[in-house]
């Protein structure tokens, strides 16, 4: 039996799964990602193997991916966030071949072959007003929270039209039709809309295909699921998972790693200088420079 | 270094510019050989700029820059070589700048290894030798010369020790640290040079860290110029154990010791050295063909599965060596590369790492 890891760093929640033999996720946990994101995913990892009775040792190959990837320090190897969740994607819906990932810092438009792998990508290029951080913003300018951000979009019934593309203005906007006299319902939904146009416009340039997959933290968001399926009248993917896509690919990555270095590939399994062991434990370190 | 100098009215300080500068002639010479590398990301340039043209590579401007806003005023001399135009025009701009300085310009032979070539080197290195020695009150003998190539020879040594300790087990020593100490041996003599390797070697014996997954490449293409510690930082966090480089290449050992038999010439078993057994080196012509048999050496010697090239902007060396190192990679077609540029003031490195990793996972999950 193998037992592999994946940790998704992310910019908002740092998220985890252990998967058993490339089939079965074994448990998973996520915390906020707060200011320390080595210290976020170091717990992580550390709630894992509680949840799954096994010690780092055990662990045969862990994956961290994510904004904060290399803040991992145990980890065996990072991977980028558009490969993971390729993988993770595809793991939860074999039939995906276009992916949105939309998560707060970041929003993607992917495509894959049949096997998960990453044919084309486009990313929001860093602008908040794309991403997950908008809604936050929206919440605390209001003085709410997510949740009632959410349950408001979904009643509205004629959404206001948000015309800006940068968050910073987008909240002045949001500000600017509440002073004149809009529905809040329908702004916080014509909100949804604005980031939902903007995400499409990213499966567009990739020439998304049917099935599609939403995975990252917006899986969780209601309204915009609406908004999506509203602005591409088609049928989306949603899984409870979804929010875990990267950590589930990050984990089968691991797997497939881990055989082939068994099998004798790369840095660790390739050509080596005698008495090196693959992949030791944990010792005392003194290392010059390494991190 | 200023104080160092200023406890004692006859020490003397010889600075050099890369890529190569004979050690051991300017320490036997009875001087302090300093390597200046630029001004790196701390130096704006203010009046440089009214001396060169902002079209050449950073190291150049951002080196006369740090001698024209008298940070370099230590300076007894200034030491050159041939290795391109740019380099041939700075000492010529440095000469007419600073007067009090002795600018001392070495023609290092471009022609292959042979009789008529050692001949002139050892004229060539006993000119710069003489004129360095005259600087430093040391008279002409040899006996320095002597002591100082034994010391480089134990360099040589040391430096390979390192880099095949690097090689076998890169995780235990990052790029960065290696690189680092290299570079140290442009900031002392000799001797404190050999001590500092010397110590990070003992250090070594009993070190374990747990290696991380992660492809083995070589690095090949900065000459003069040296890309930023971020970036060889984001090859490792990247996934890249850099198992071979020619990162400040002109402080690195060039395989074989330098001969020098008891009583014999110091300079002619320099100039012997540098003629015949100093490898493969980038400053000096080579036809394309031993060229490529360099690059599959590192290759091959290393168990590289990928090469990263890694050029400074305006570098026009550097673009000679990539055009043949590529040109021999696509017609072979087992070794996959990549092809990164850099220069002294960048600090933005994100979409470098984006680049990076692609290339690490397309050799990880194919």
């Amino acid at each position: 039996m193998t037992i592999t890891g994946g940790i998704d760093v992310g910019a908002g929640t740092v998220k985890g799964v252990l998967i058993e033999d490339g089939l079965r996720i074994v448990t998973s946990d996520k915390l906020k990602t707060g200011a320390l994101p080595s210290k976020a995913s170091e717990q992580v990892l550390e709630h894992l193997l509680g949840d799954a009775g096994i010690a780092r040792e055990q662990l045969d190959y862990l994956v961290a991916t994510g904004f904060g990837r290399t803040q991992l320090r145990d980890r065996d190897l990072q991977v980028t966030d558009i490969t993971c969740n390729g993988r993770g994607a595809t793991f939860l819906f074999p039939n995906t071949r276009s992916i949105l990932d939309m998560g707060a810092q970041t929003t993607r438009g992917i495509r894959v072959d049949e096997s998960g792998r990453v044919t084309r990508f486009k990313l929001n290029d860093r602008c908040a007003a794309g991403s997950g951080r908008f809604i936050e913003r929206v919440a605390r300018a209001l003085e709410t929270d997510l949740d009632t951000v959410v349950h408001h979009a979904l009643q509205g019934t004629a959404p206001t039209t948000i015309s800006s593309v940068c968050a910073v203005l987008g909240e002045s906007e949001v500000i600017n039709h509440l002073a004149a006299g809009h529905r809040i319902e329908d702004i916080l939904m014509g909100l949804h809309l604005s980031i939902g146009e903007r995400s499409i416009m990213l499966l567009r340039q990739v020439k998304a295909e049917p099935e599609l997959t939403l995975t990252g933290g917006m899986v969780n968001n209601k309204a915009m699921i609406k908004a999506l399926r509203t602005l591409l009248d088609q049928h989306i993917n949603v899984h409870p998972n979804g929010e875990l896509a990267a950590a589930i690919g990050a984990a089968l990555l691991a797997k497939q790693r881990h055989e082939r270095i068994r099998e004798g590939d790369g840095a660790l399994g390739g050509p080596r200088a005698p008495g090196v062991p693959l992949l030791e434990a944990p010792a005392a370190s003194c290392a010059i420079g390494s991190r | 270094m200023r104080q160092w100098k200023e406890e004692d009215p006859q020490r003397r300080v010889v600075g050099y510019f890369p890529v190569f500068a004979p050690r051991e002639l300017i320490e036997g010479a009875g001087a302090f050989p300093l390597g200046l590398h630029g001004g790196g990301q701390q130096v704006e340039l203010m009046f440089a700029d009214s001396r060169m043209q902002s079209f050449v590579c950073s190291i150049s401007r951002t080196t006369l820059e740090l001698g024209l806003i008298g940070n370099l005023d230590l300076l007894d001399a200034m030491f050159f070589t041939n290795i391109c135009d740019v380099a041939r025009n700075l000492s010529g701009v440095w000469c007419r700048n600073f007067p009090q300085q002795q600018t001392i310009f070495l023609h290092l032979p471009m022609h292959p290894p042979g009789e008529t070539t050692l001949r002139y080197l050892v004229k060539e290195f006993g000119r710069a030798h003489r004129t360095i020695a005259t600087i430093a009150g040391n008279g002409h003998g040899t006996e320095p010369l002597h002591v100082a190539i034994a010391a480089g020879n134990r360099n040589r040594l040391l430096q390979a020790q390192l880099e095949q300790t690097h090689r076998s087990e890169p995780w235990n020593l990052s790029l960065p640290a290696l690189y680092l100490l290299r570079r140290m041996g442009s900031q002392m003599t000799l001797a404190q040079h050999n001590q500092l390797l010397a110590d990070a070697l003992g250090r070594l014996q009993h070190s374990t860290v747990r290696p991380r997954d992660g492809i083995r490449v070589i690095v090949e293409g900065a000459f003069c110029e040296q890309p930023p510690l971020e970036l060889l930082e984001l090859l490792e966090e990247s996934g890249c154990y850099v198992v071979g480089d020619d990162l400040a290449r002109g402080l690195r050992p060039e395989s074989a010791p330098i001969e020098l038999a008891q009583g014999g010439d110091p300079l002619e078993a320099l100039a012997r050295w540098y003629t015949f057994a100093s490898g493969t080196q980038s400053v000096r012509h080579a036809p394309p063909q031993q060229r490529e048999d360099y690059l599959f050496g590192q290759i091959e010697a290393a168990s590289a599965q990928g090469v990263i090239f890694l050029n400074a902007k305006f570098c026009e060396p550097a673009l000679y060596d990539y055009v043949v190192f590529k040109n021999a990679l696509e017609r072979q077609g087992k070794i996959p590369f990549m092809t990164l540029e850099f220069e002294e003031k960048q600090s933005t490195f994100e979409n470098l790492r984006m680049q990076v990793e692609t290339f690490v996972e397309s050799i990880l999950f194919t």
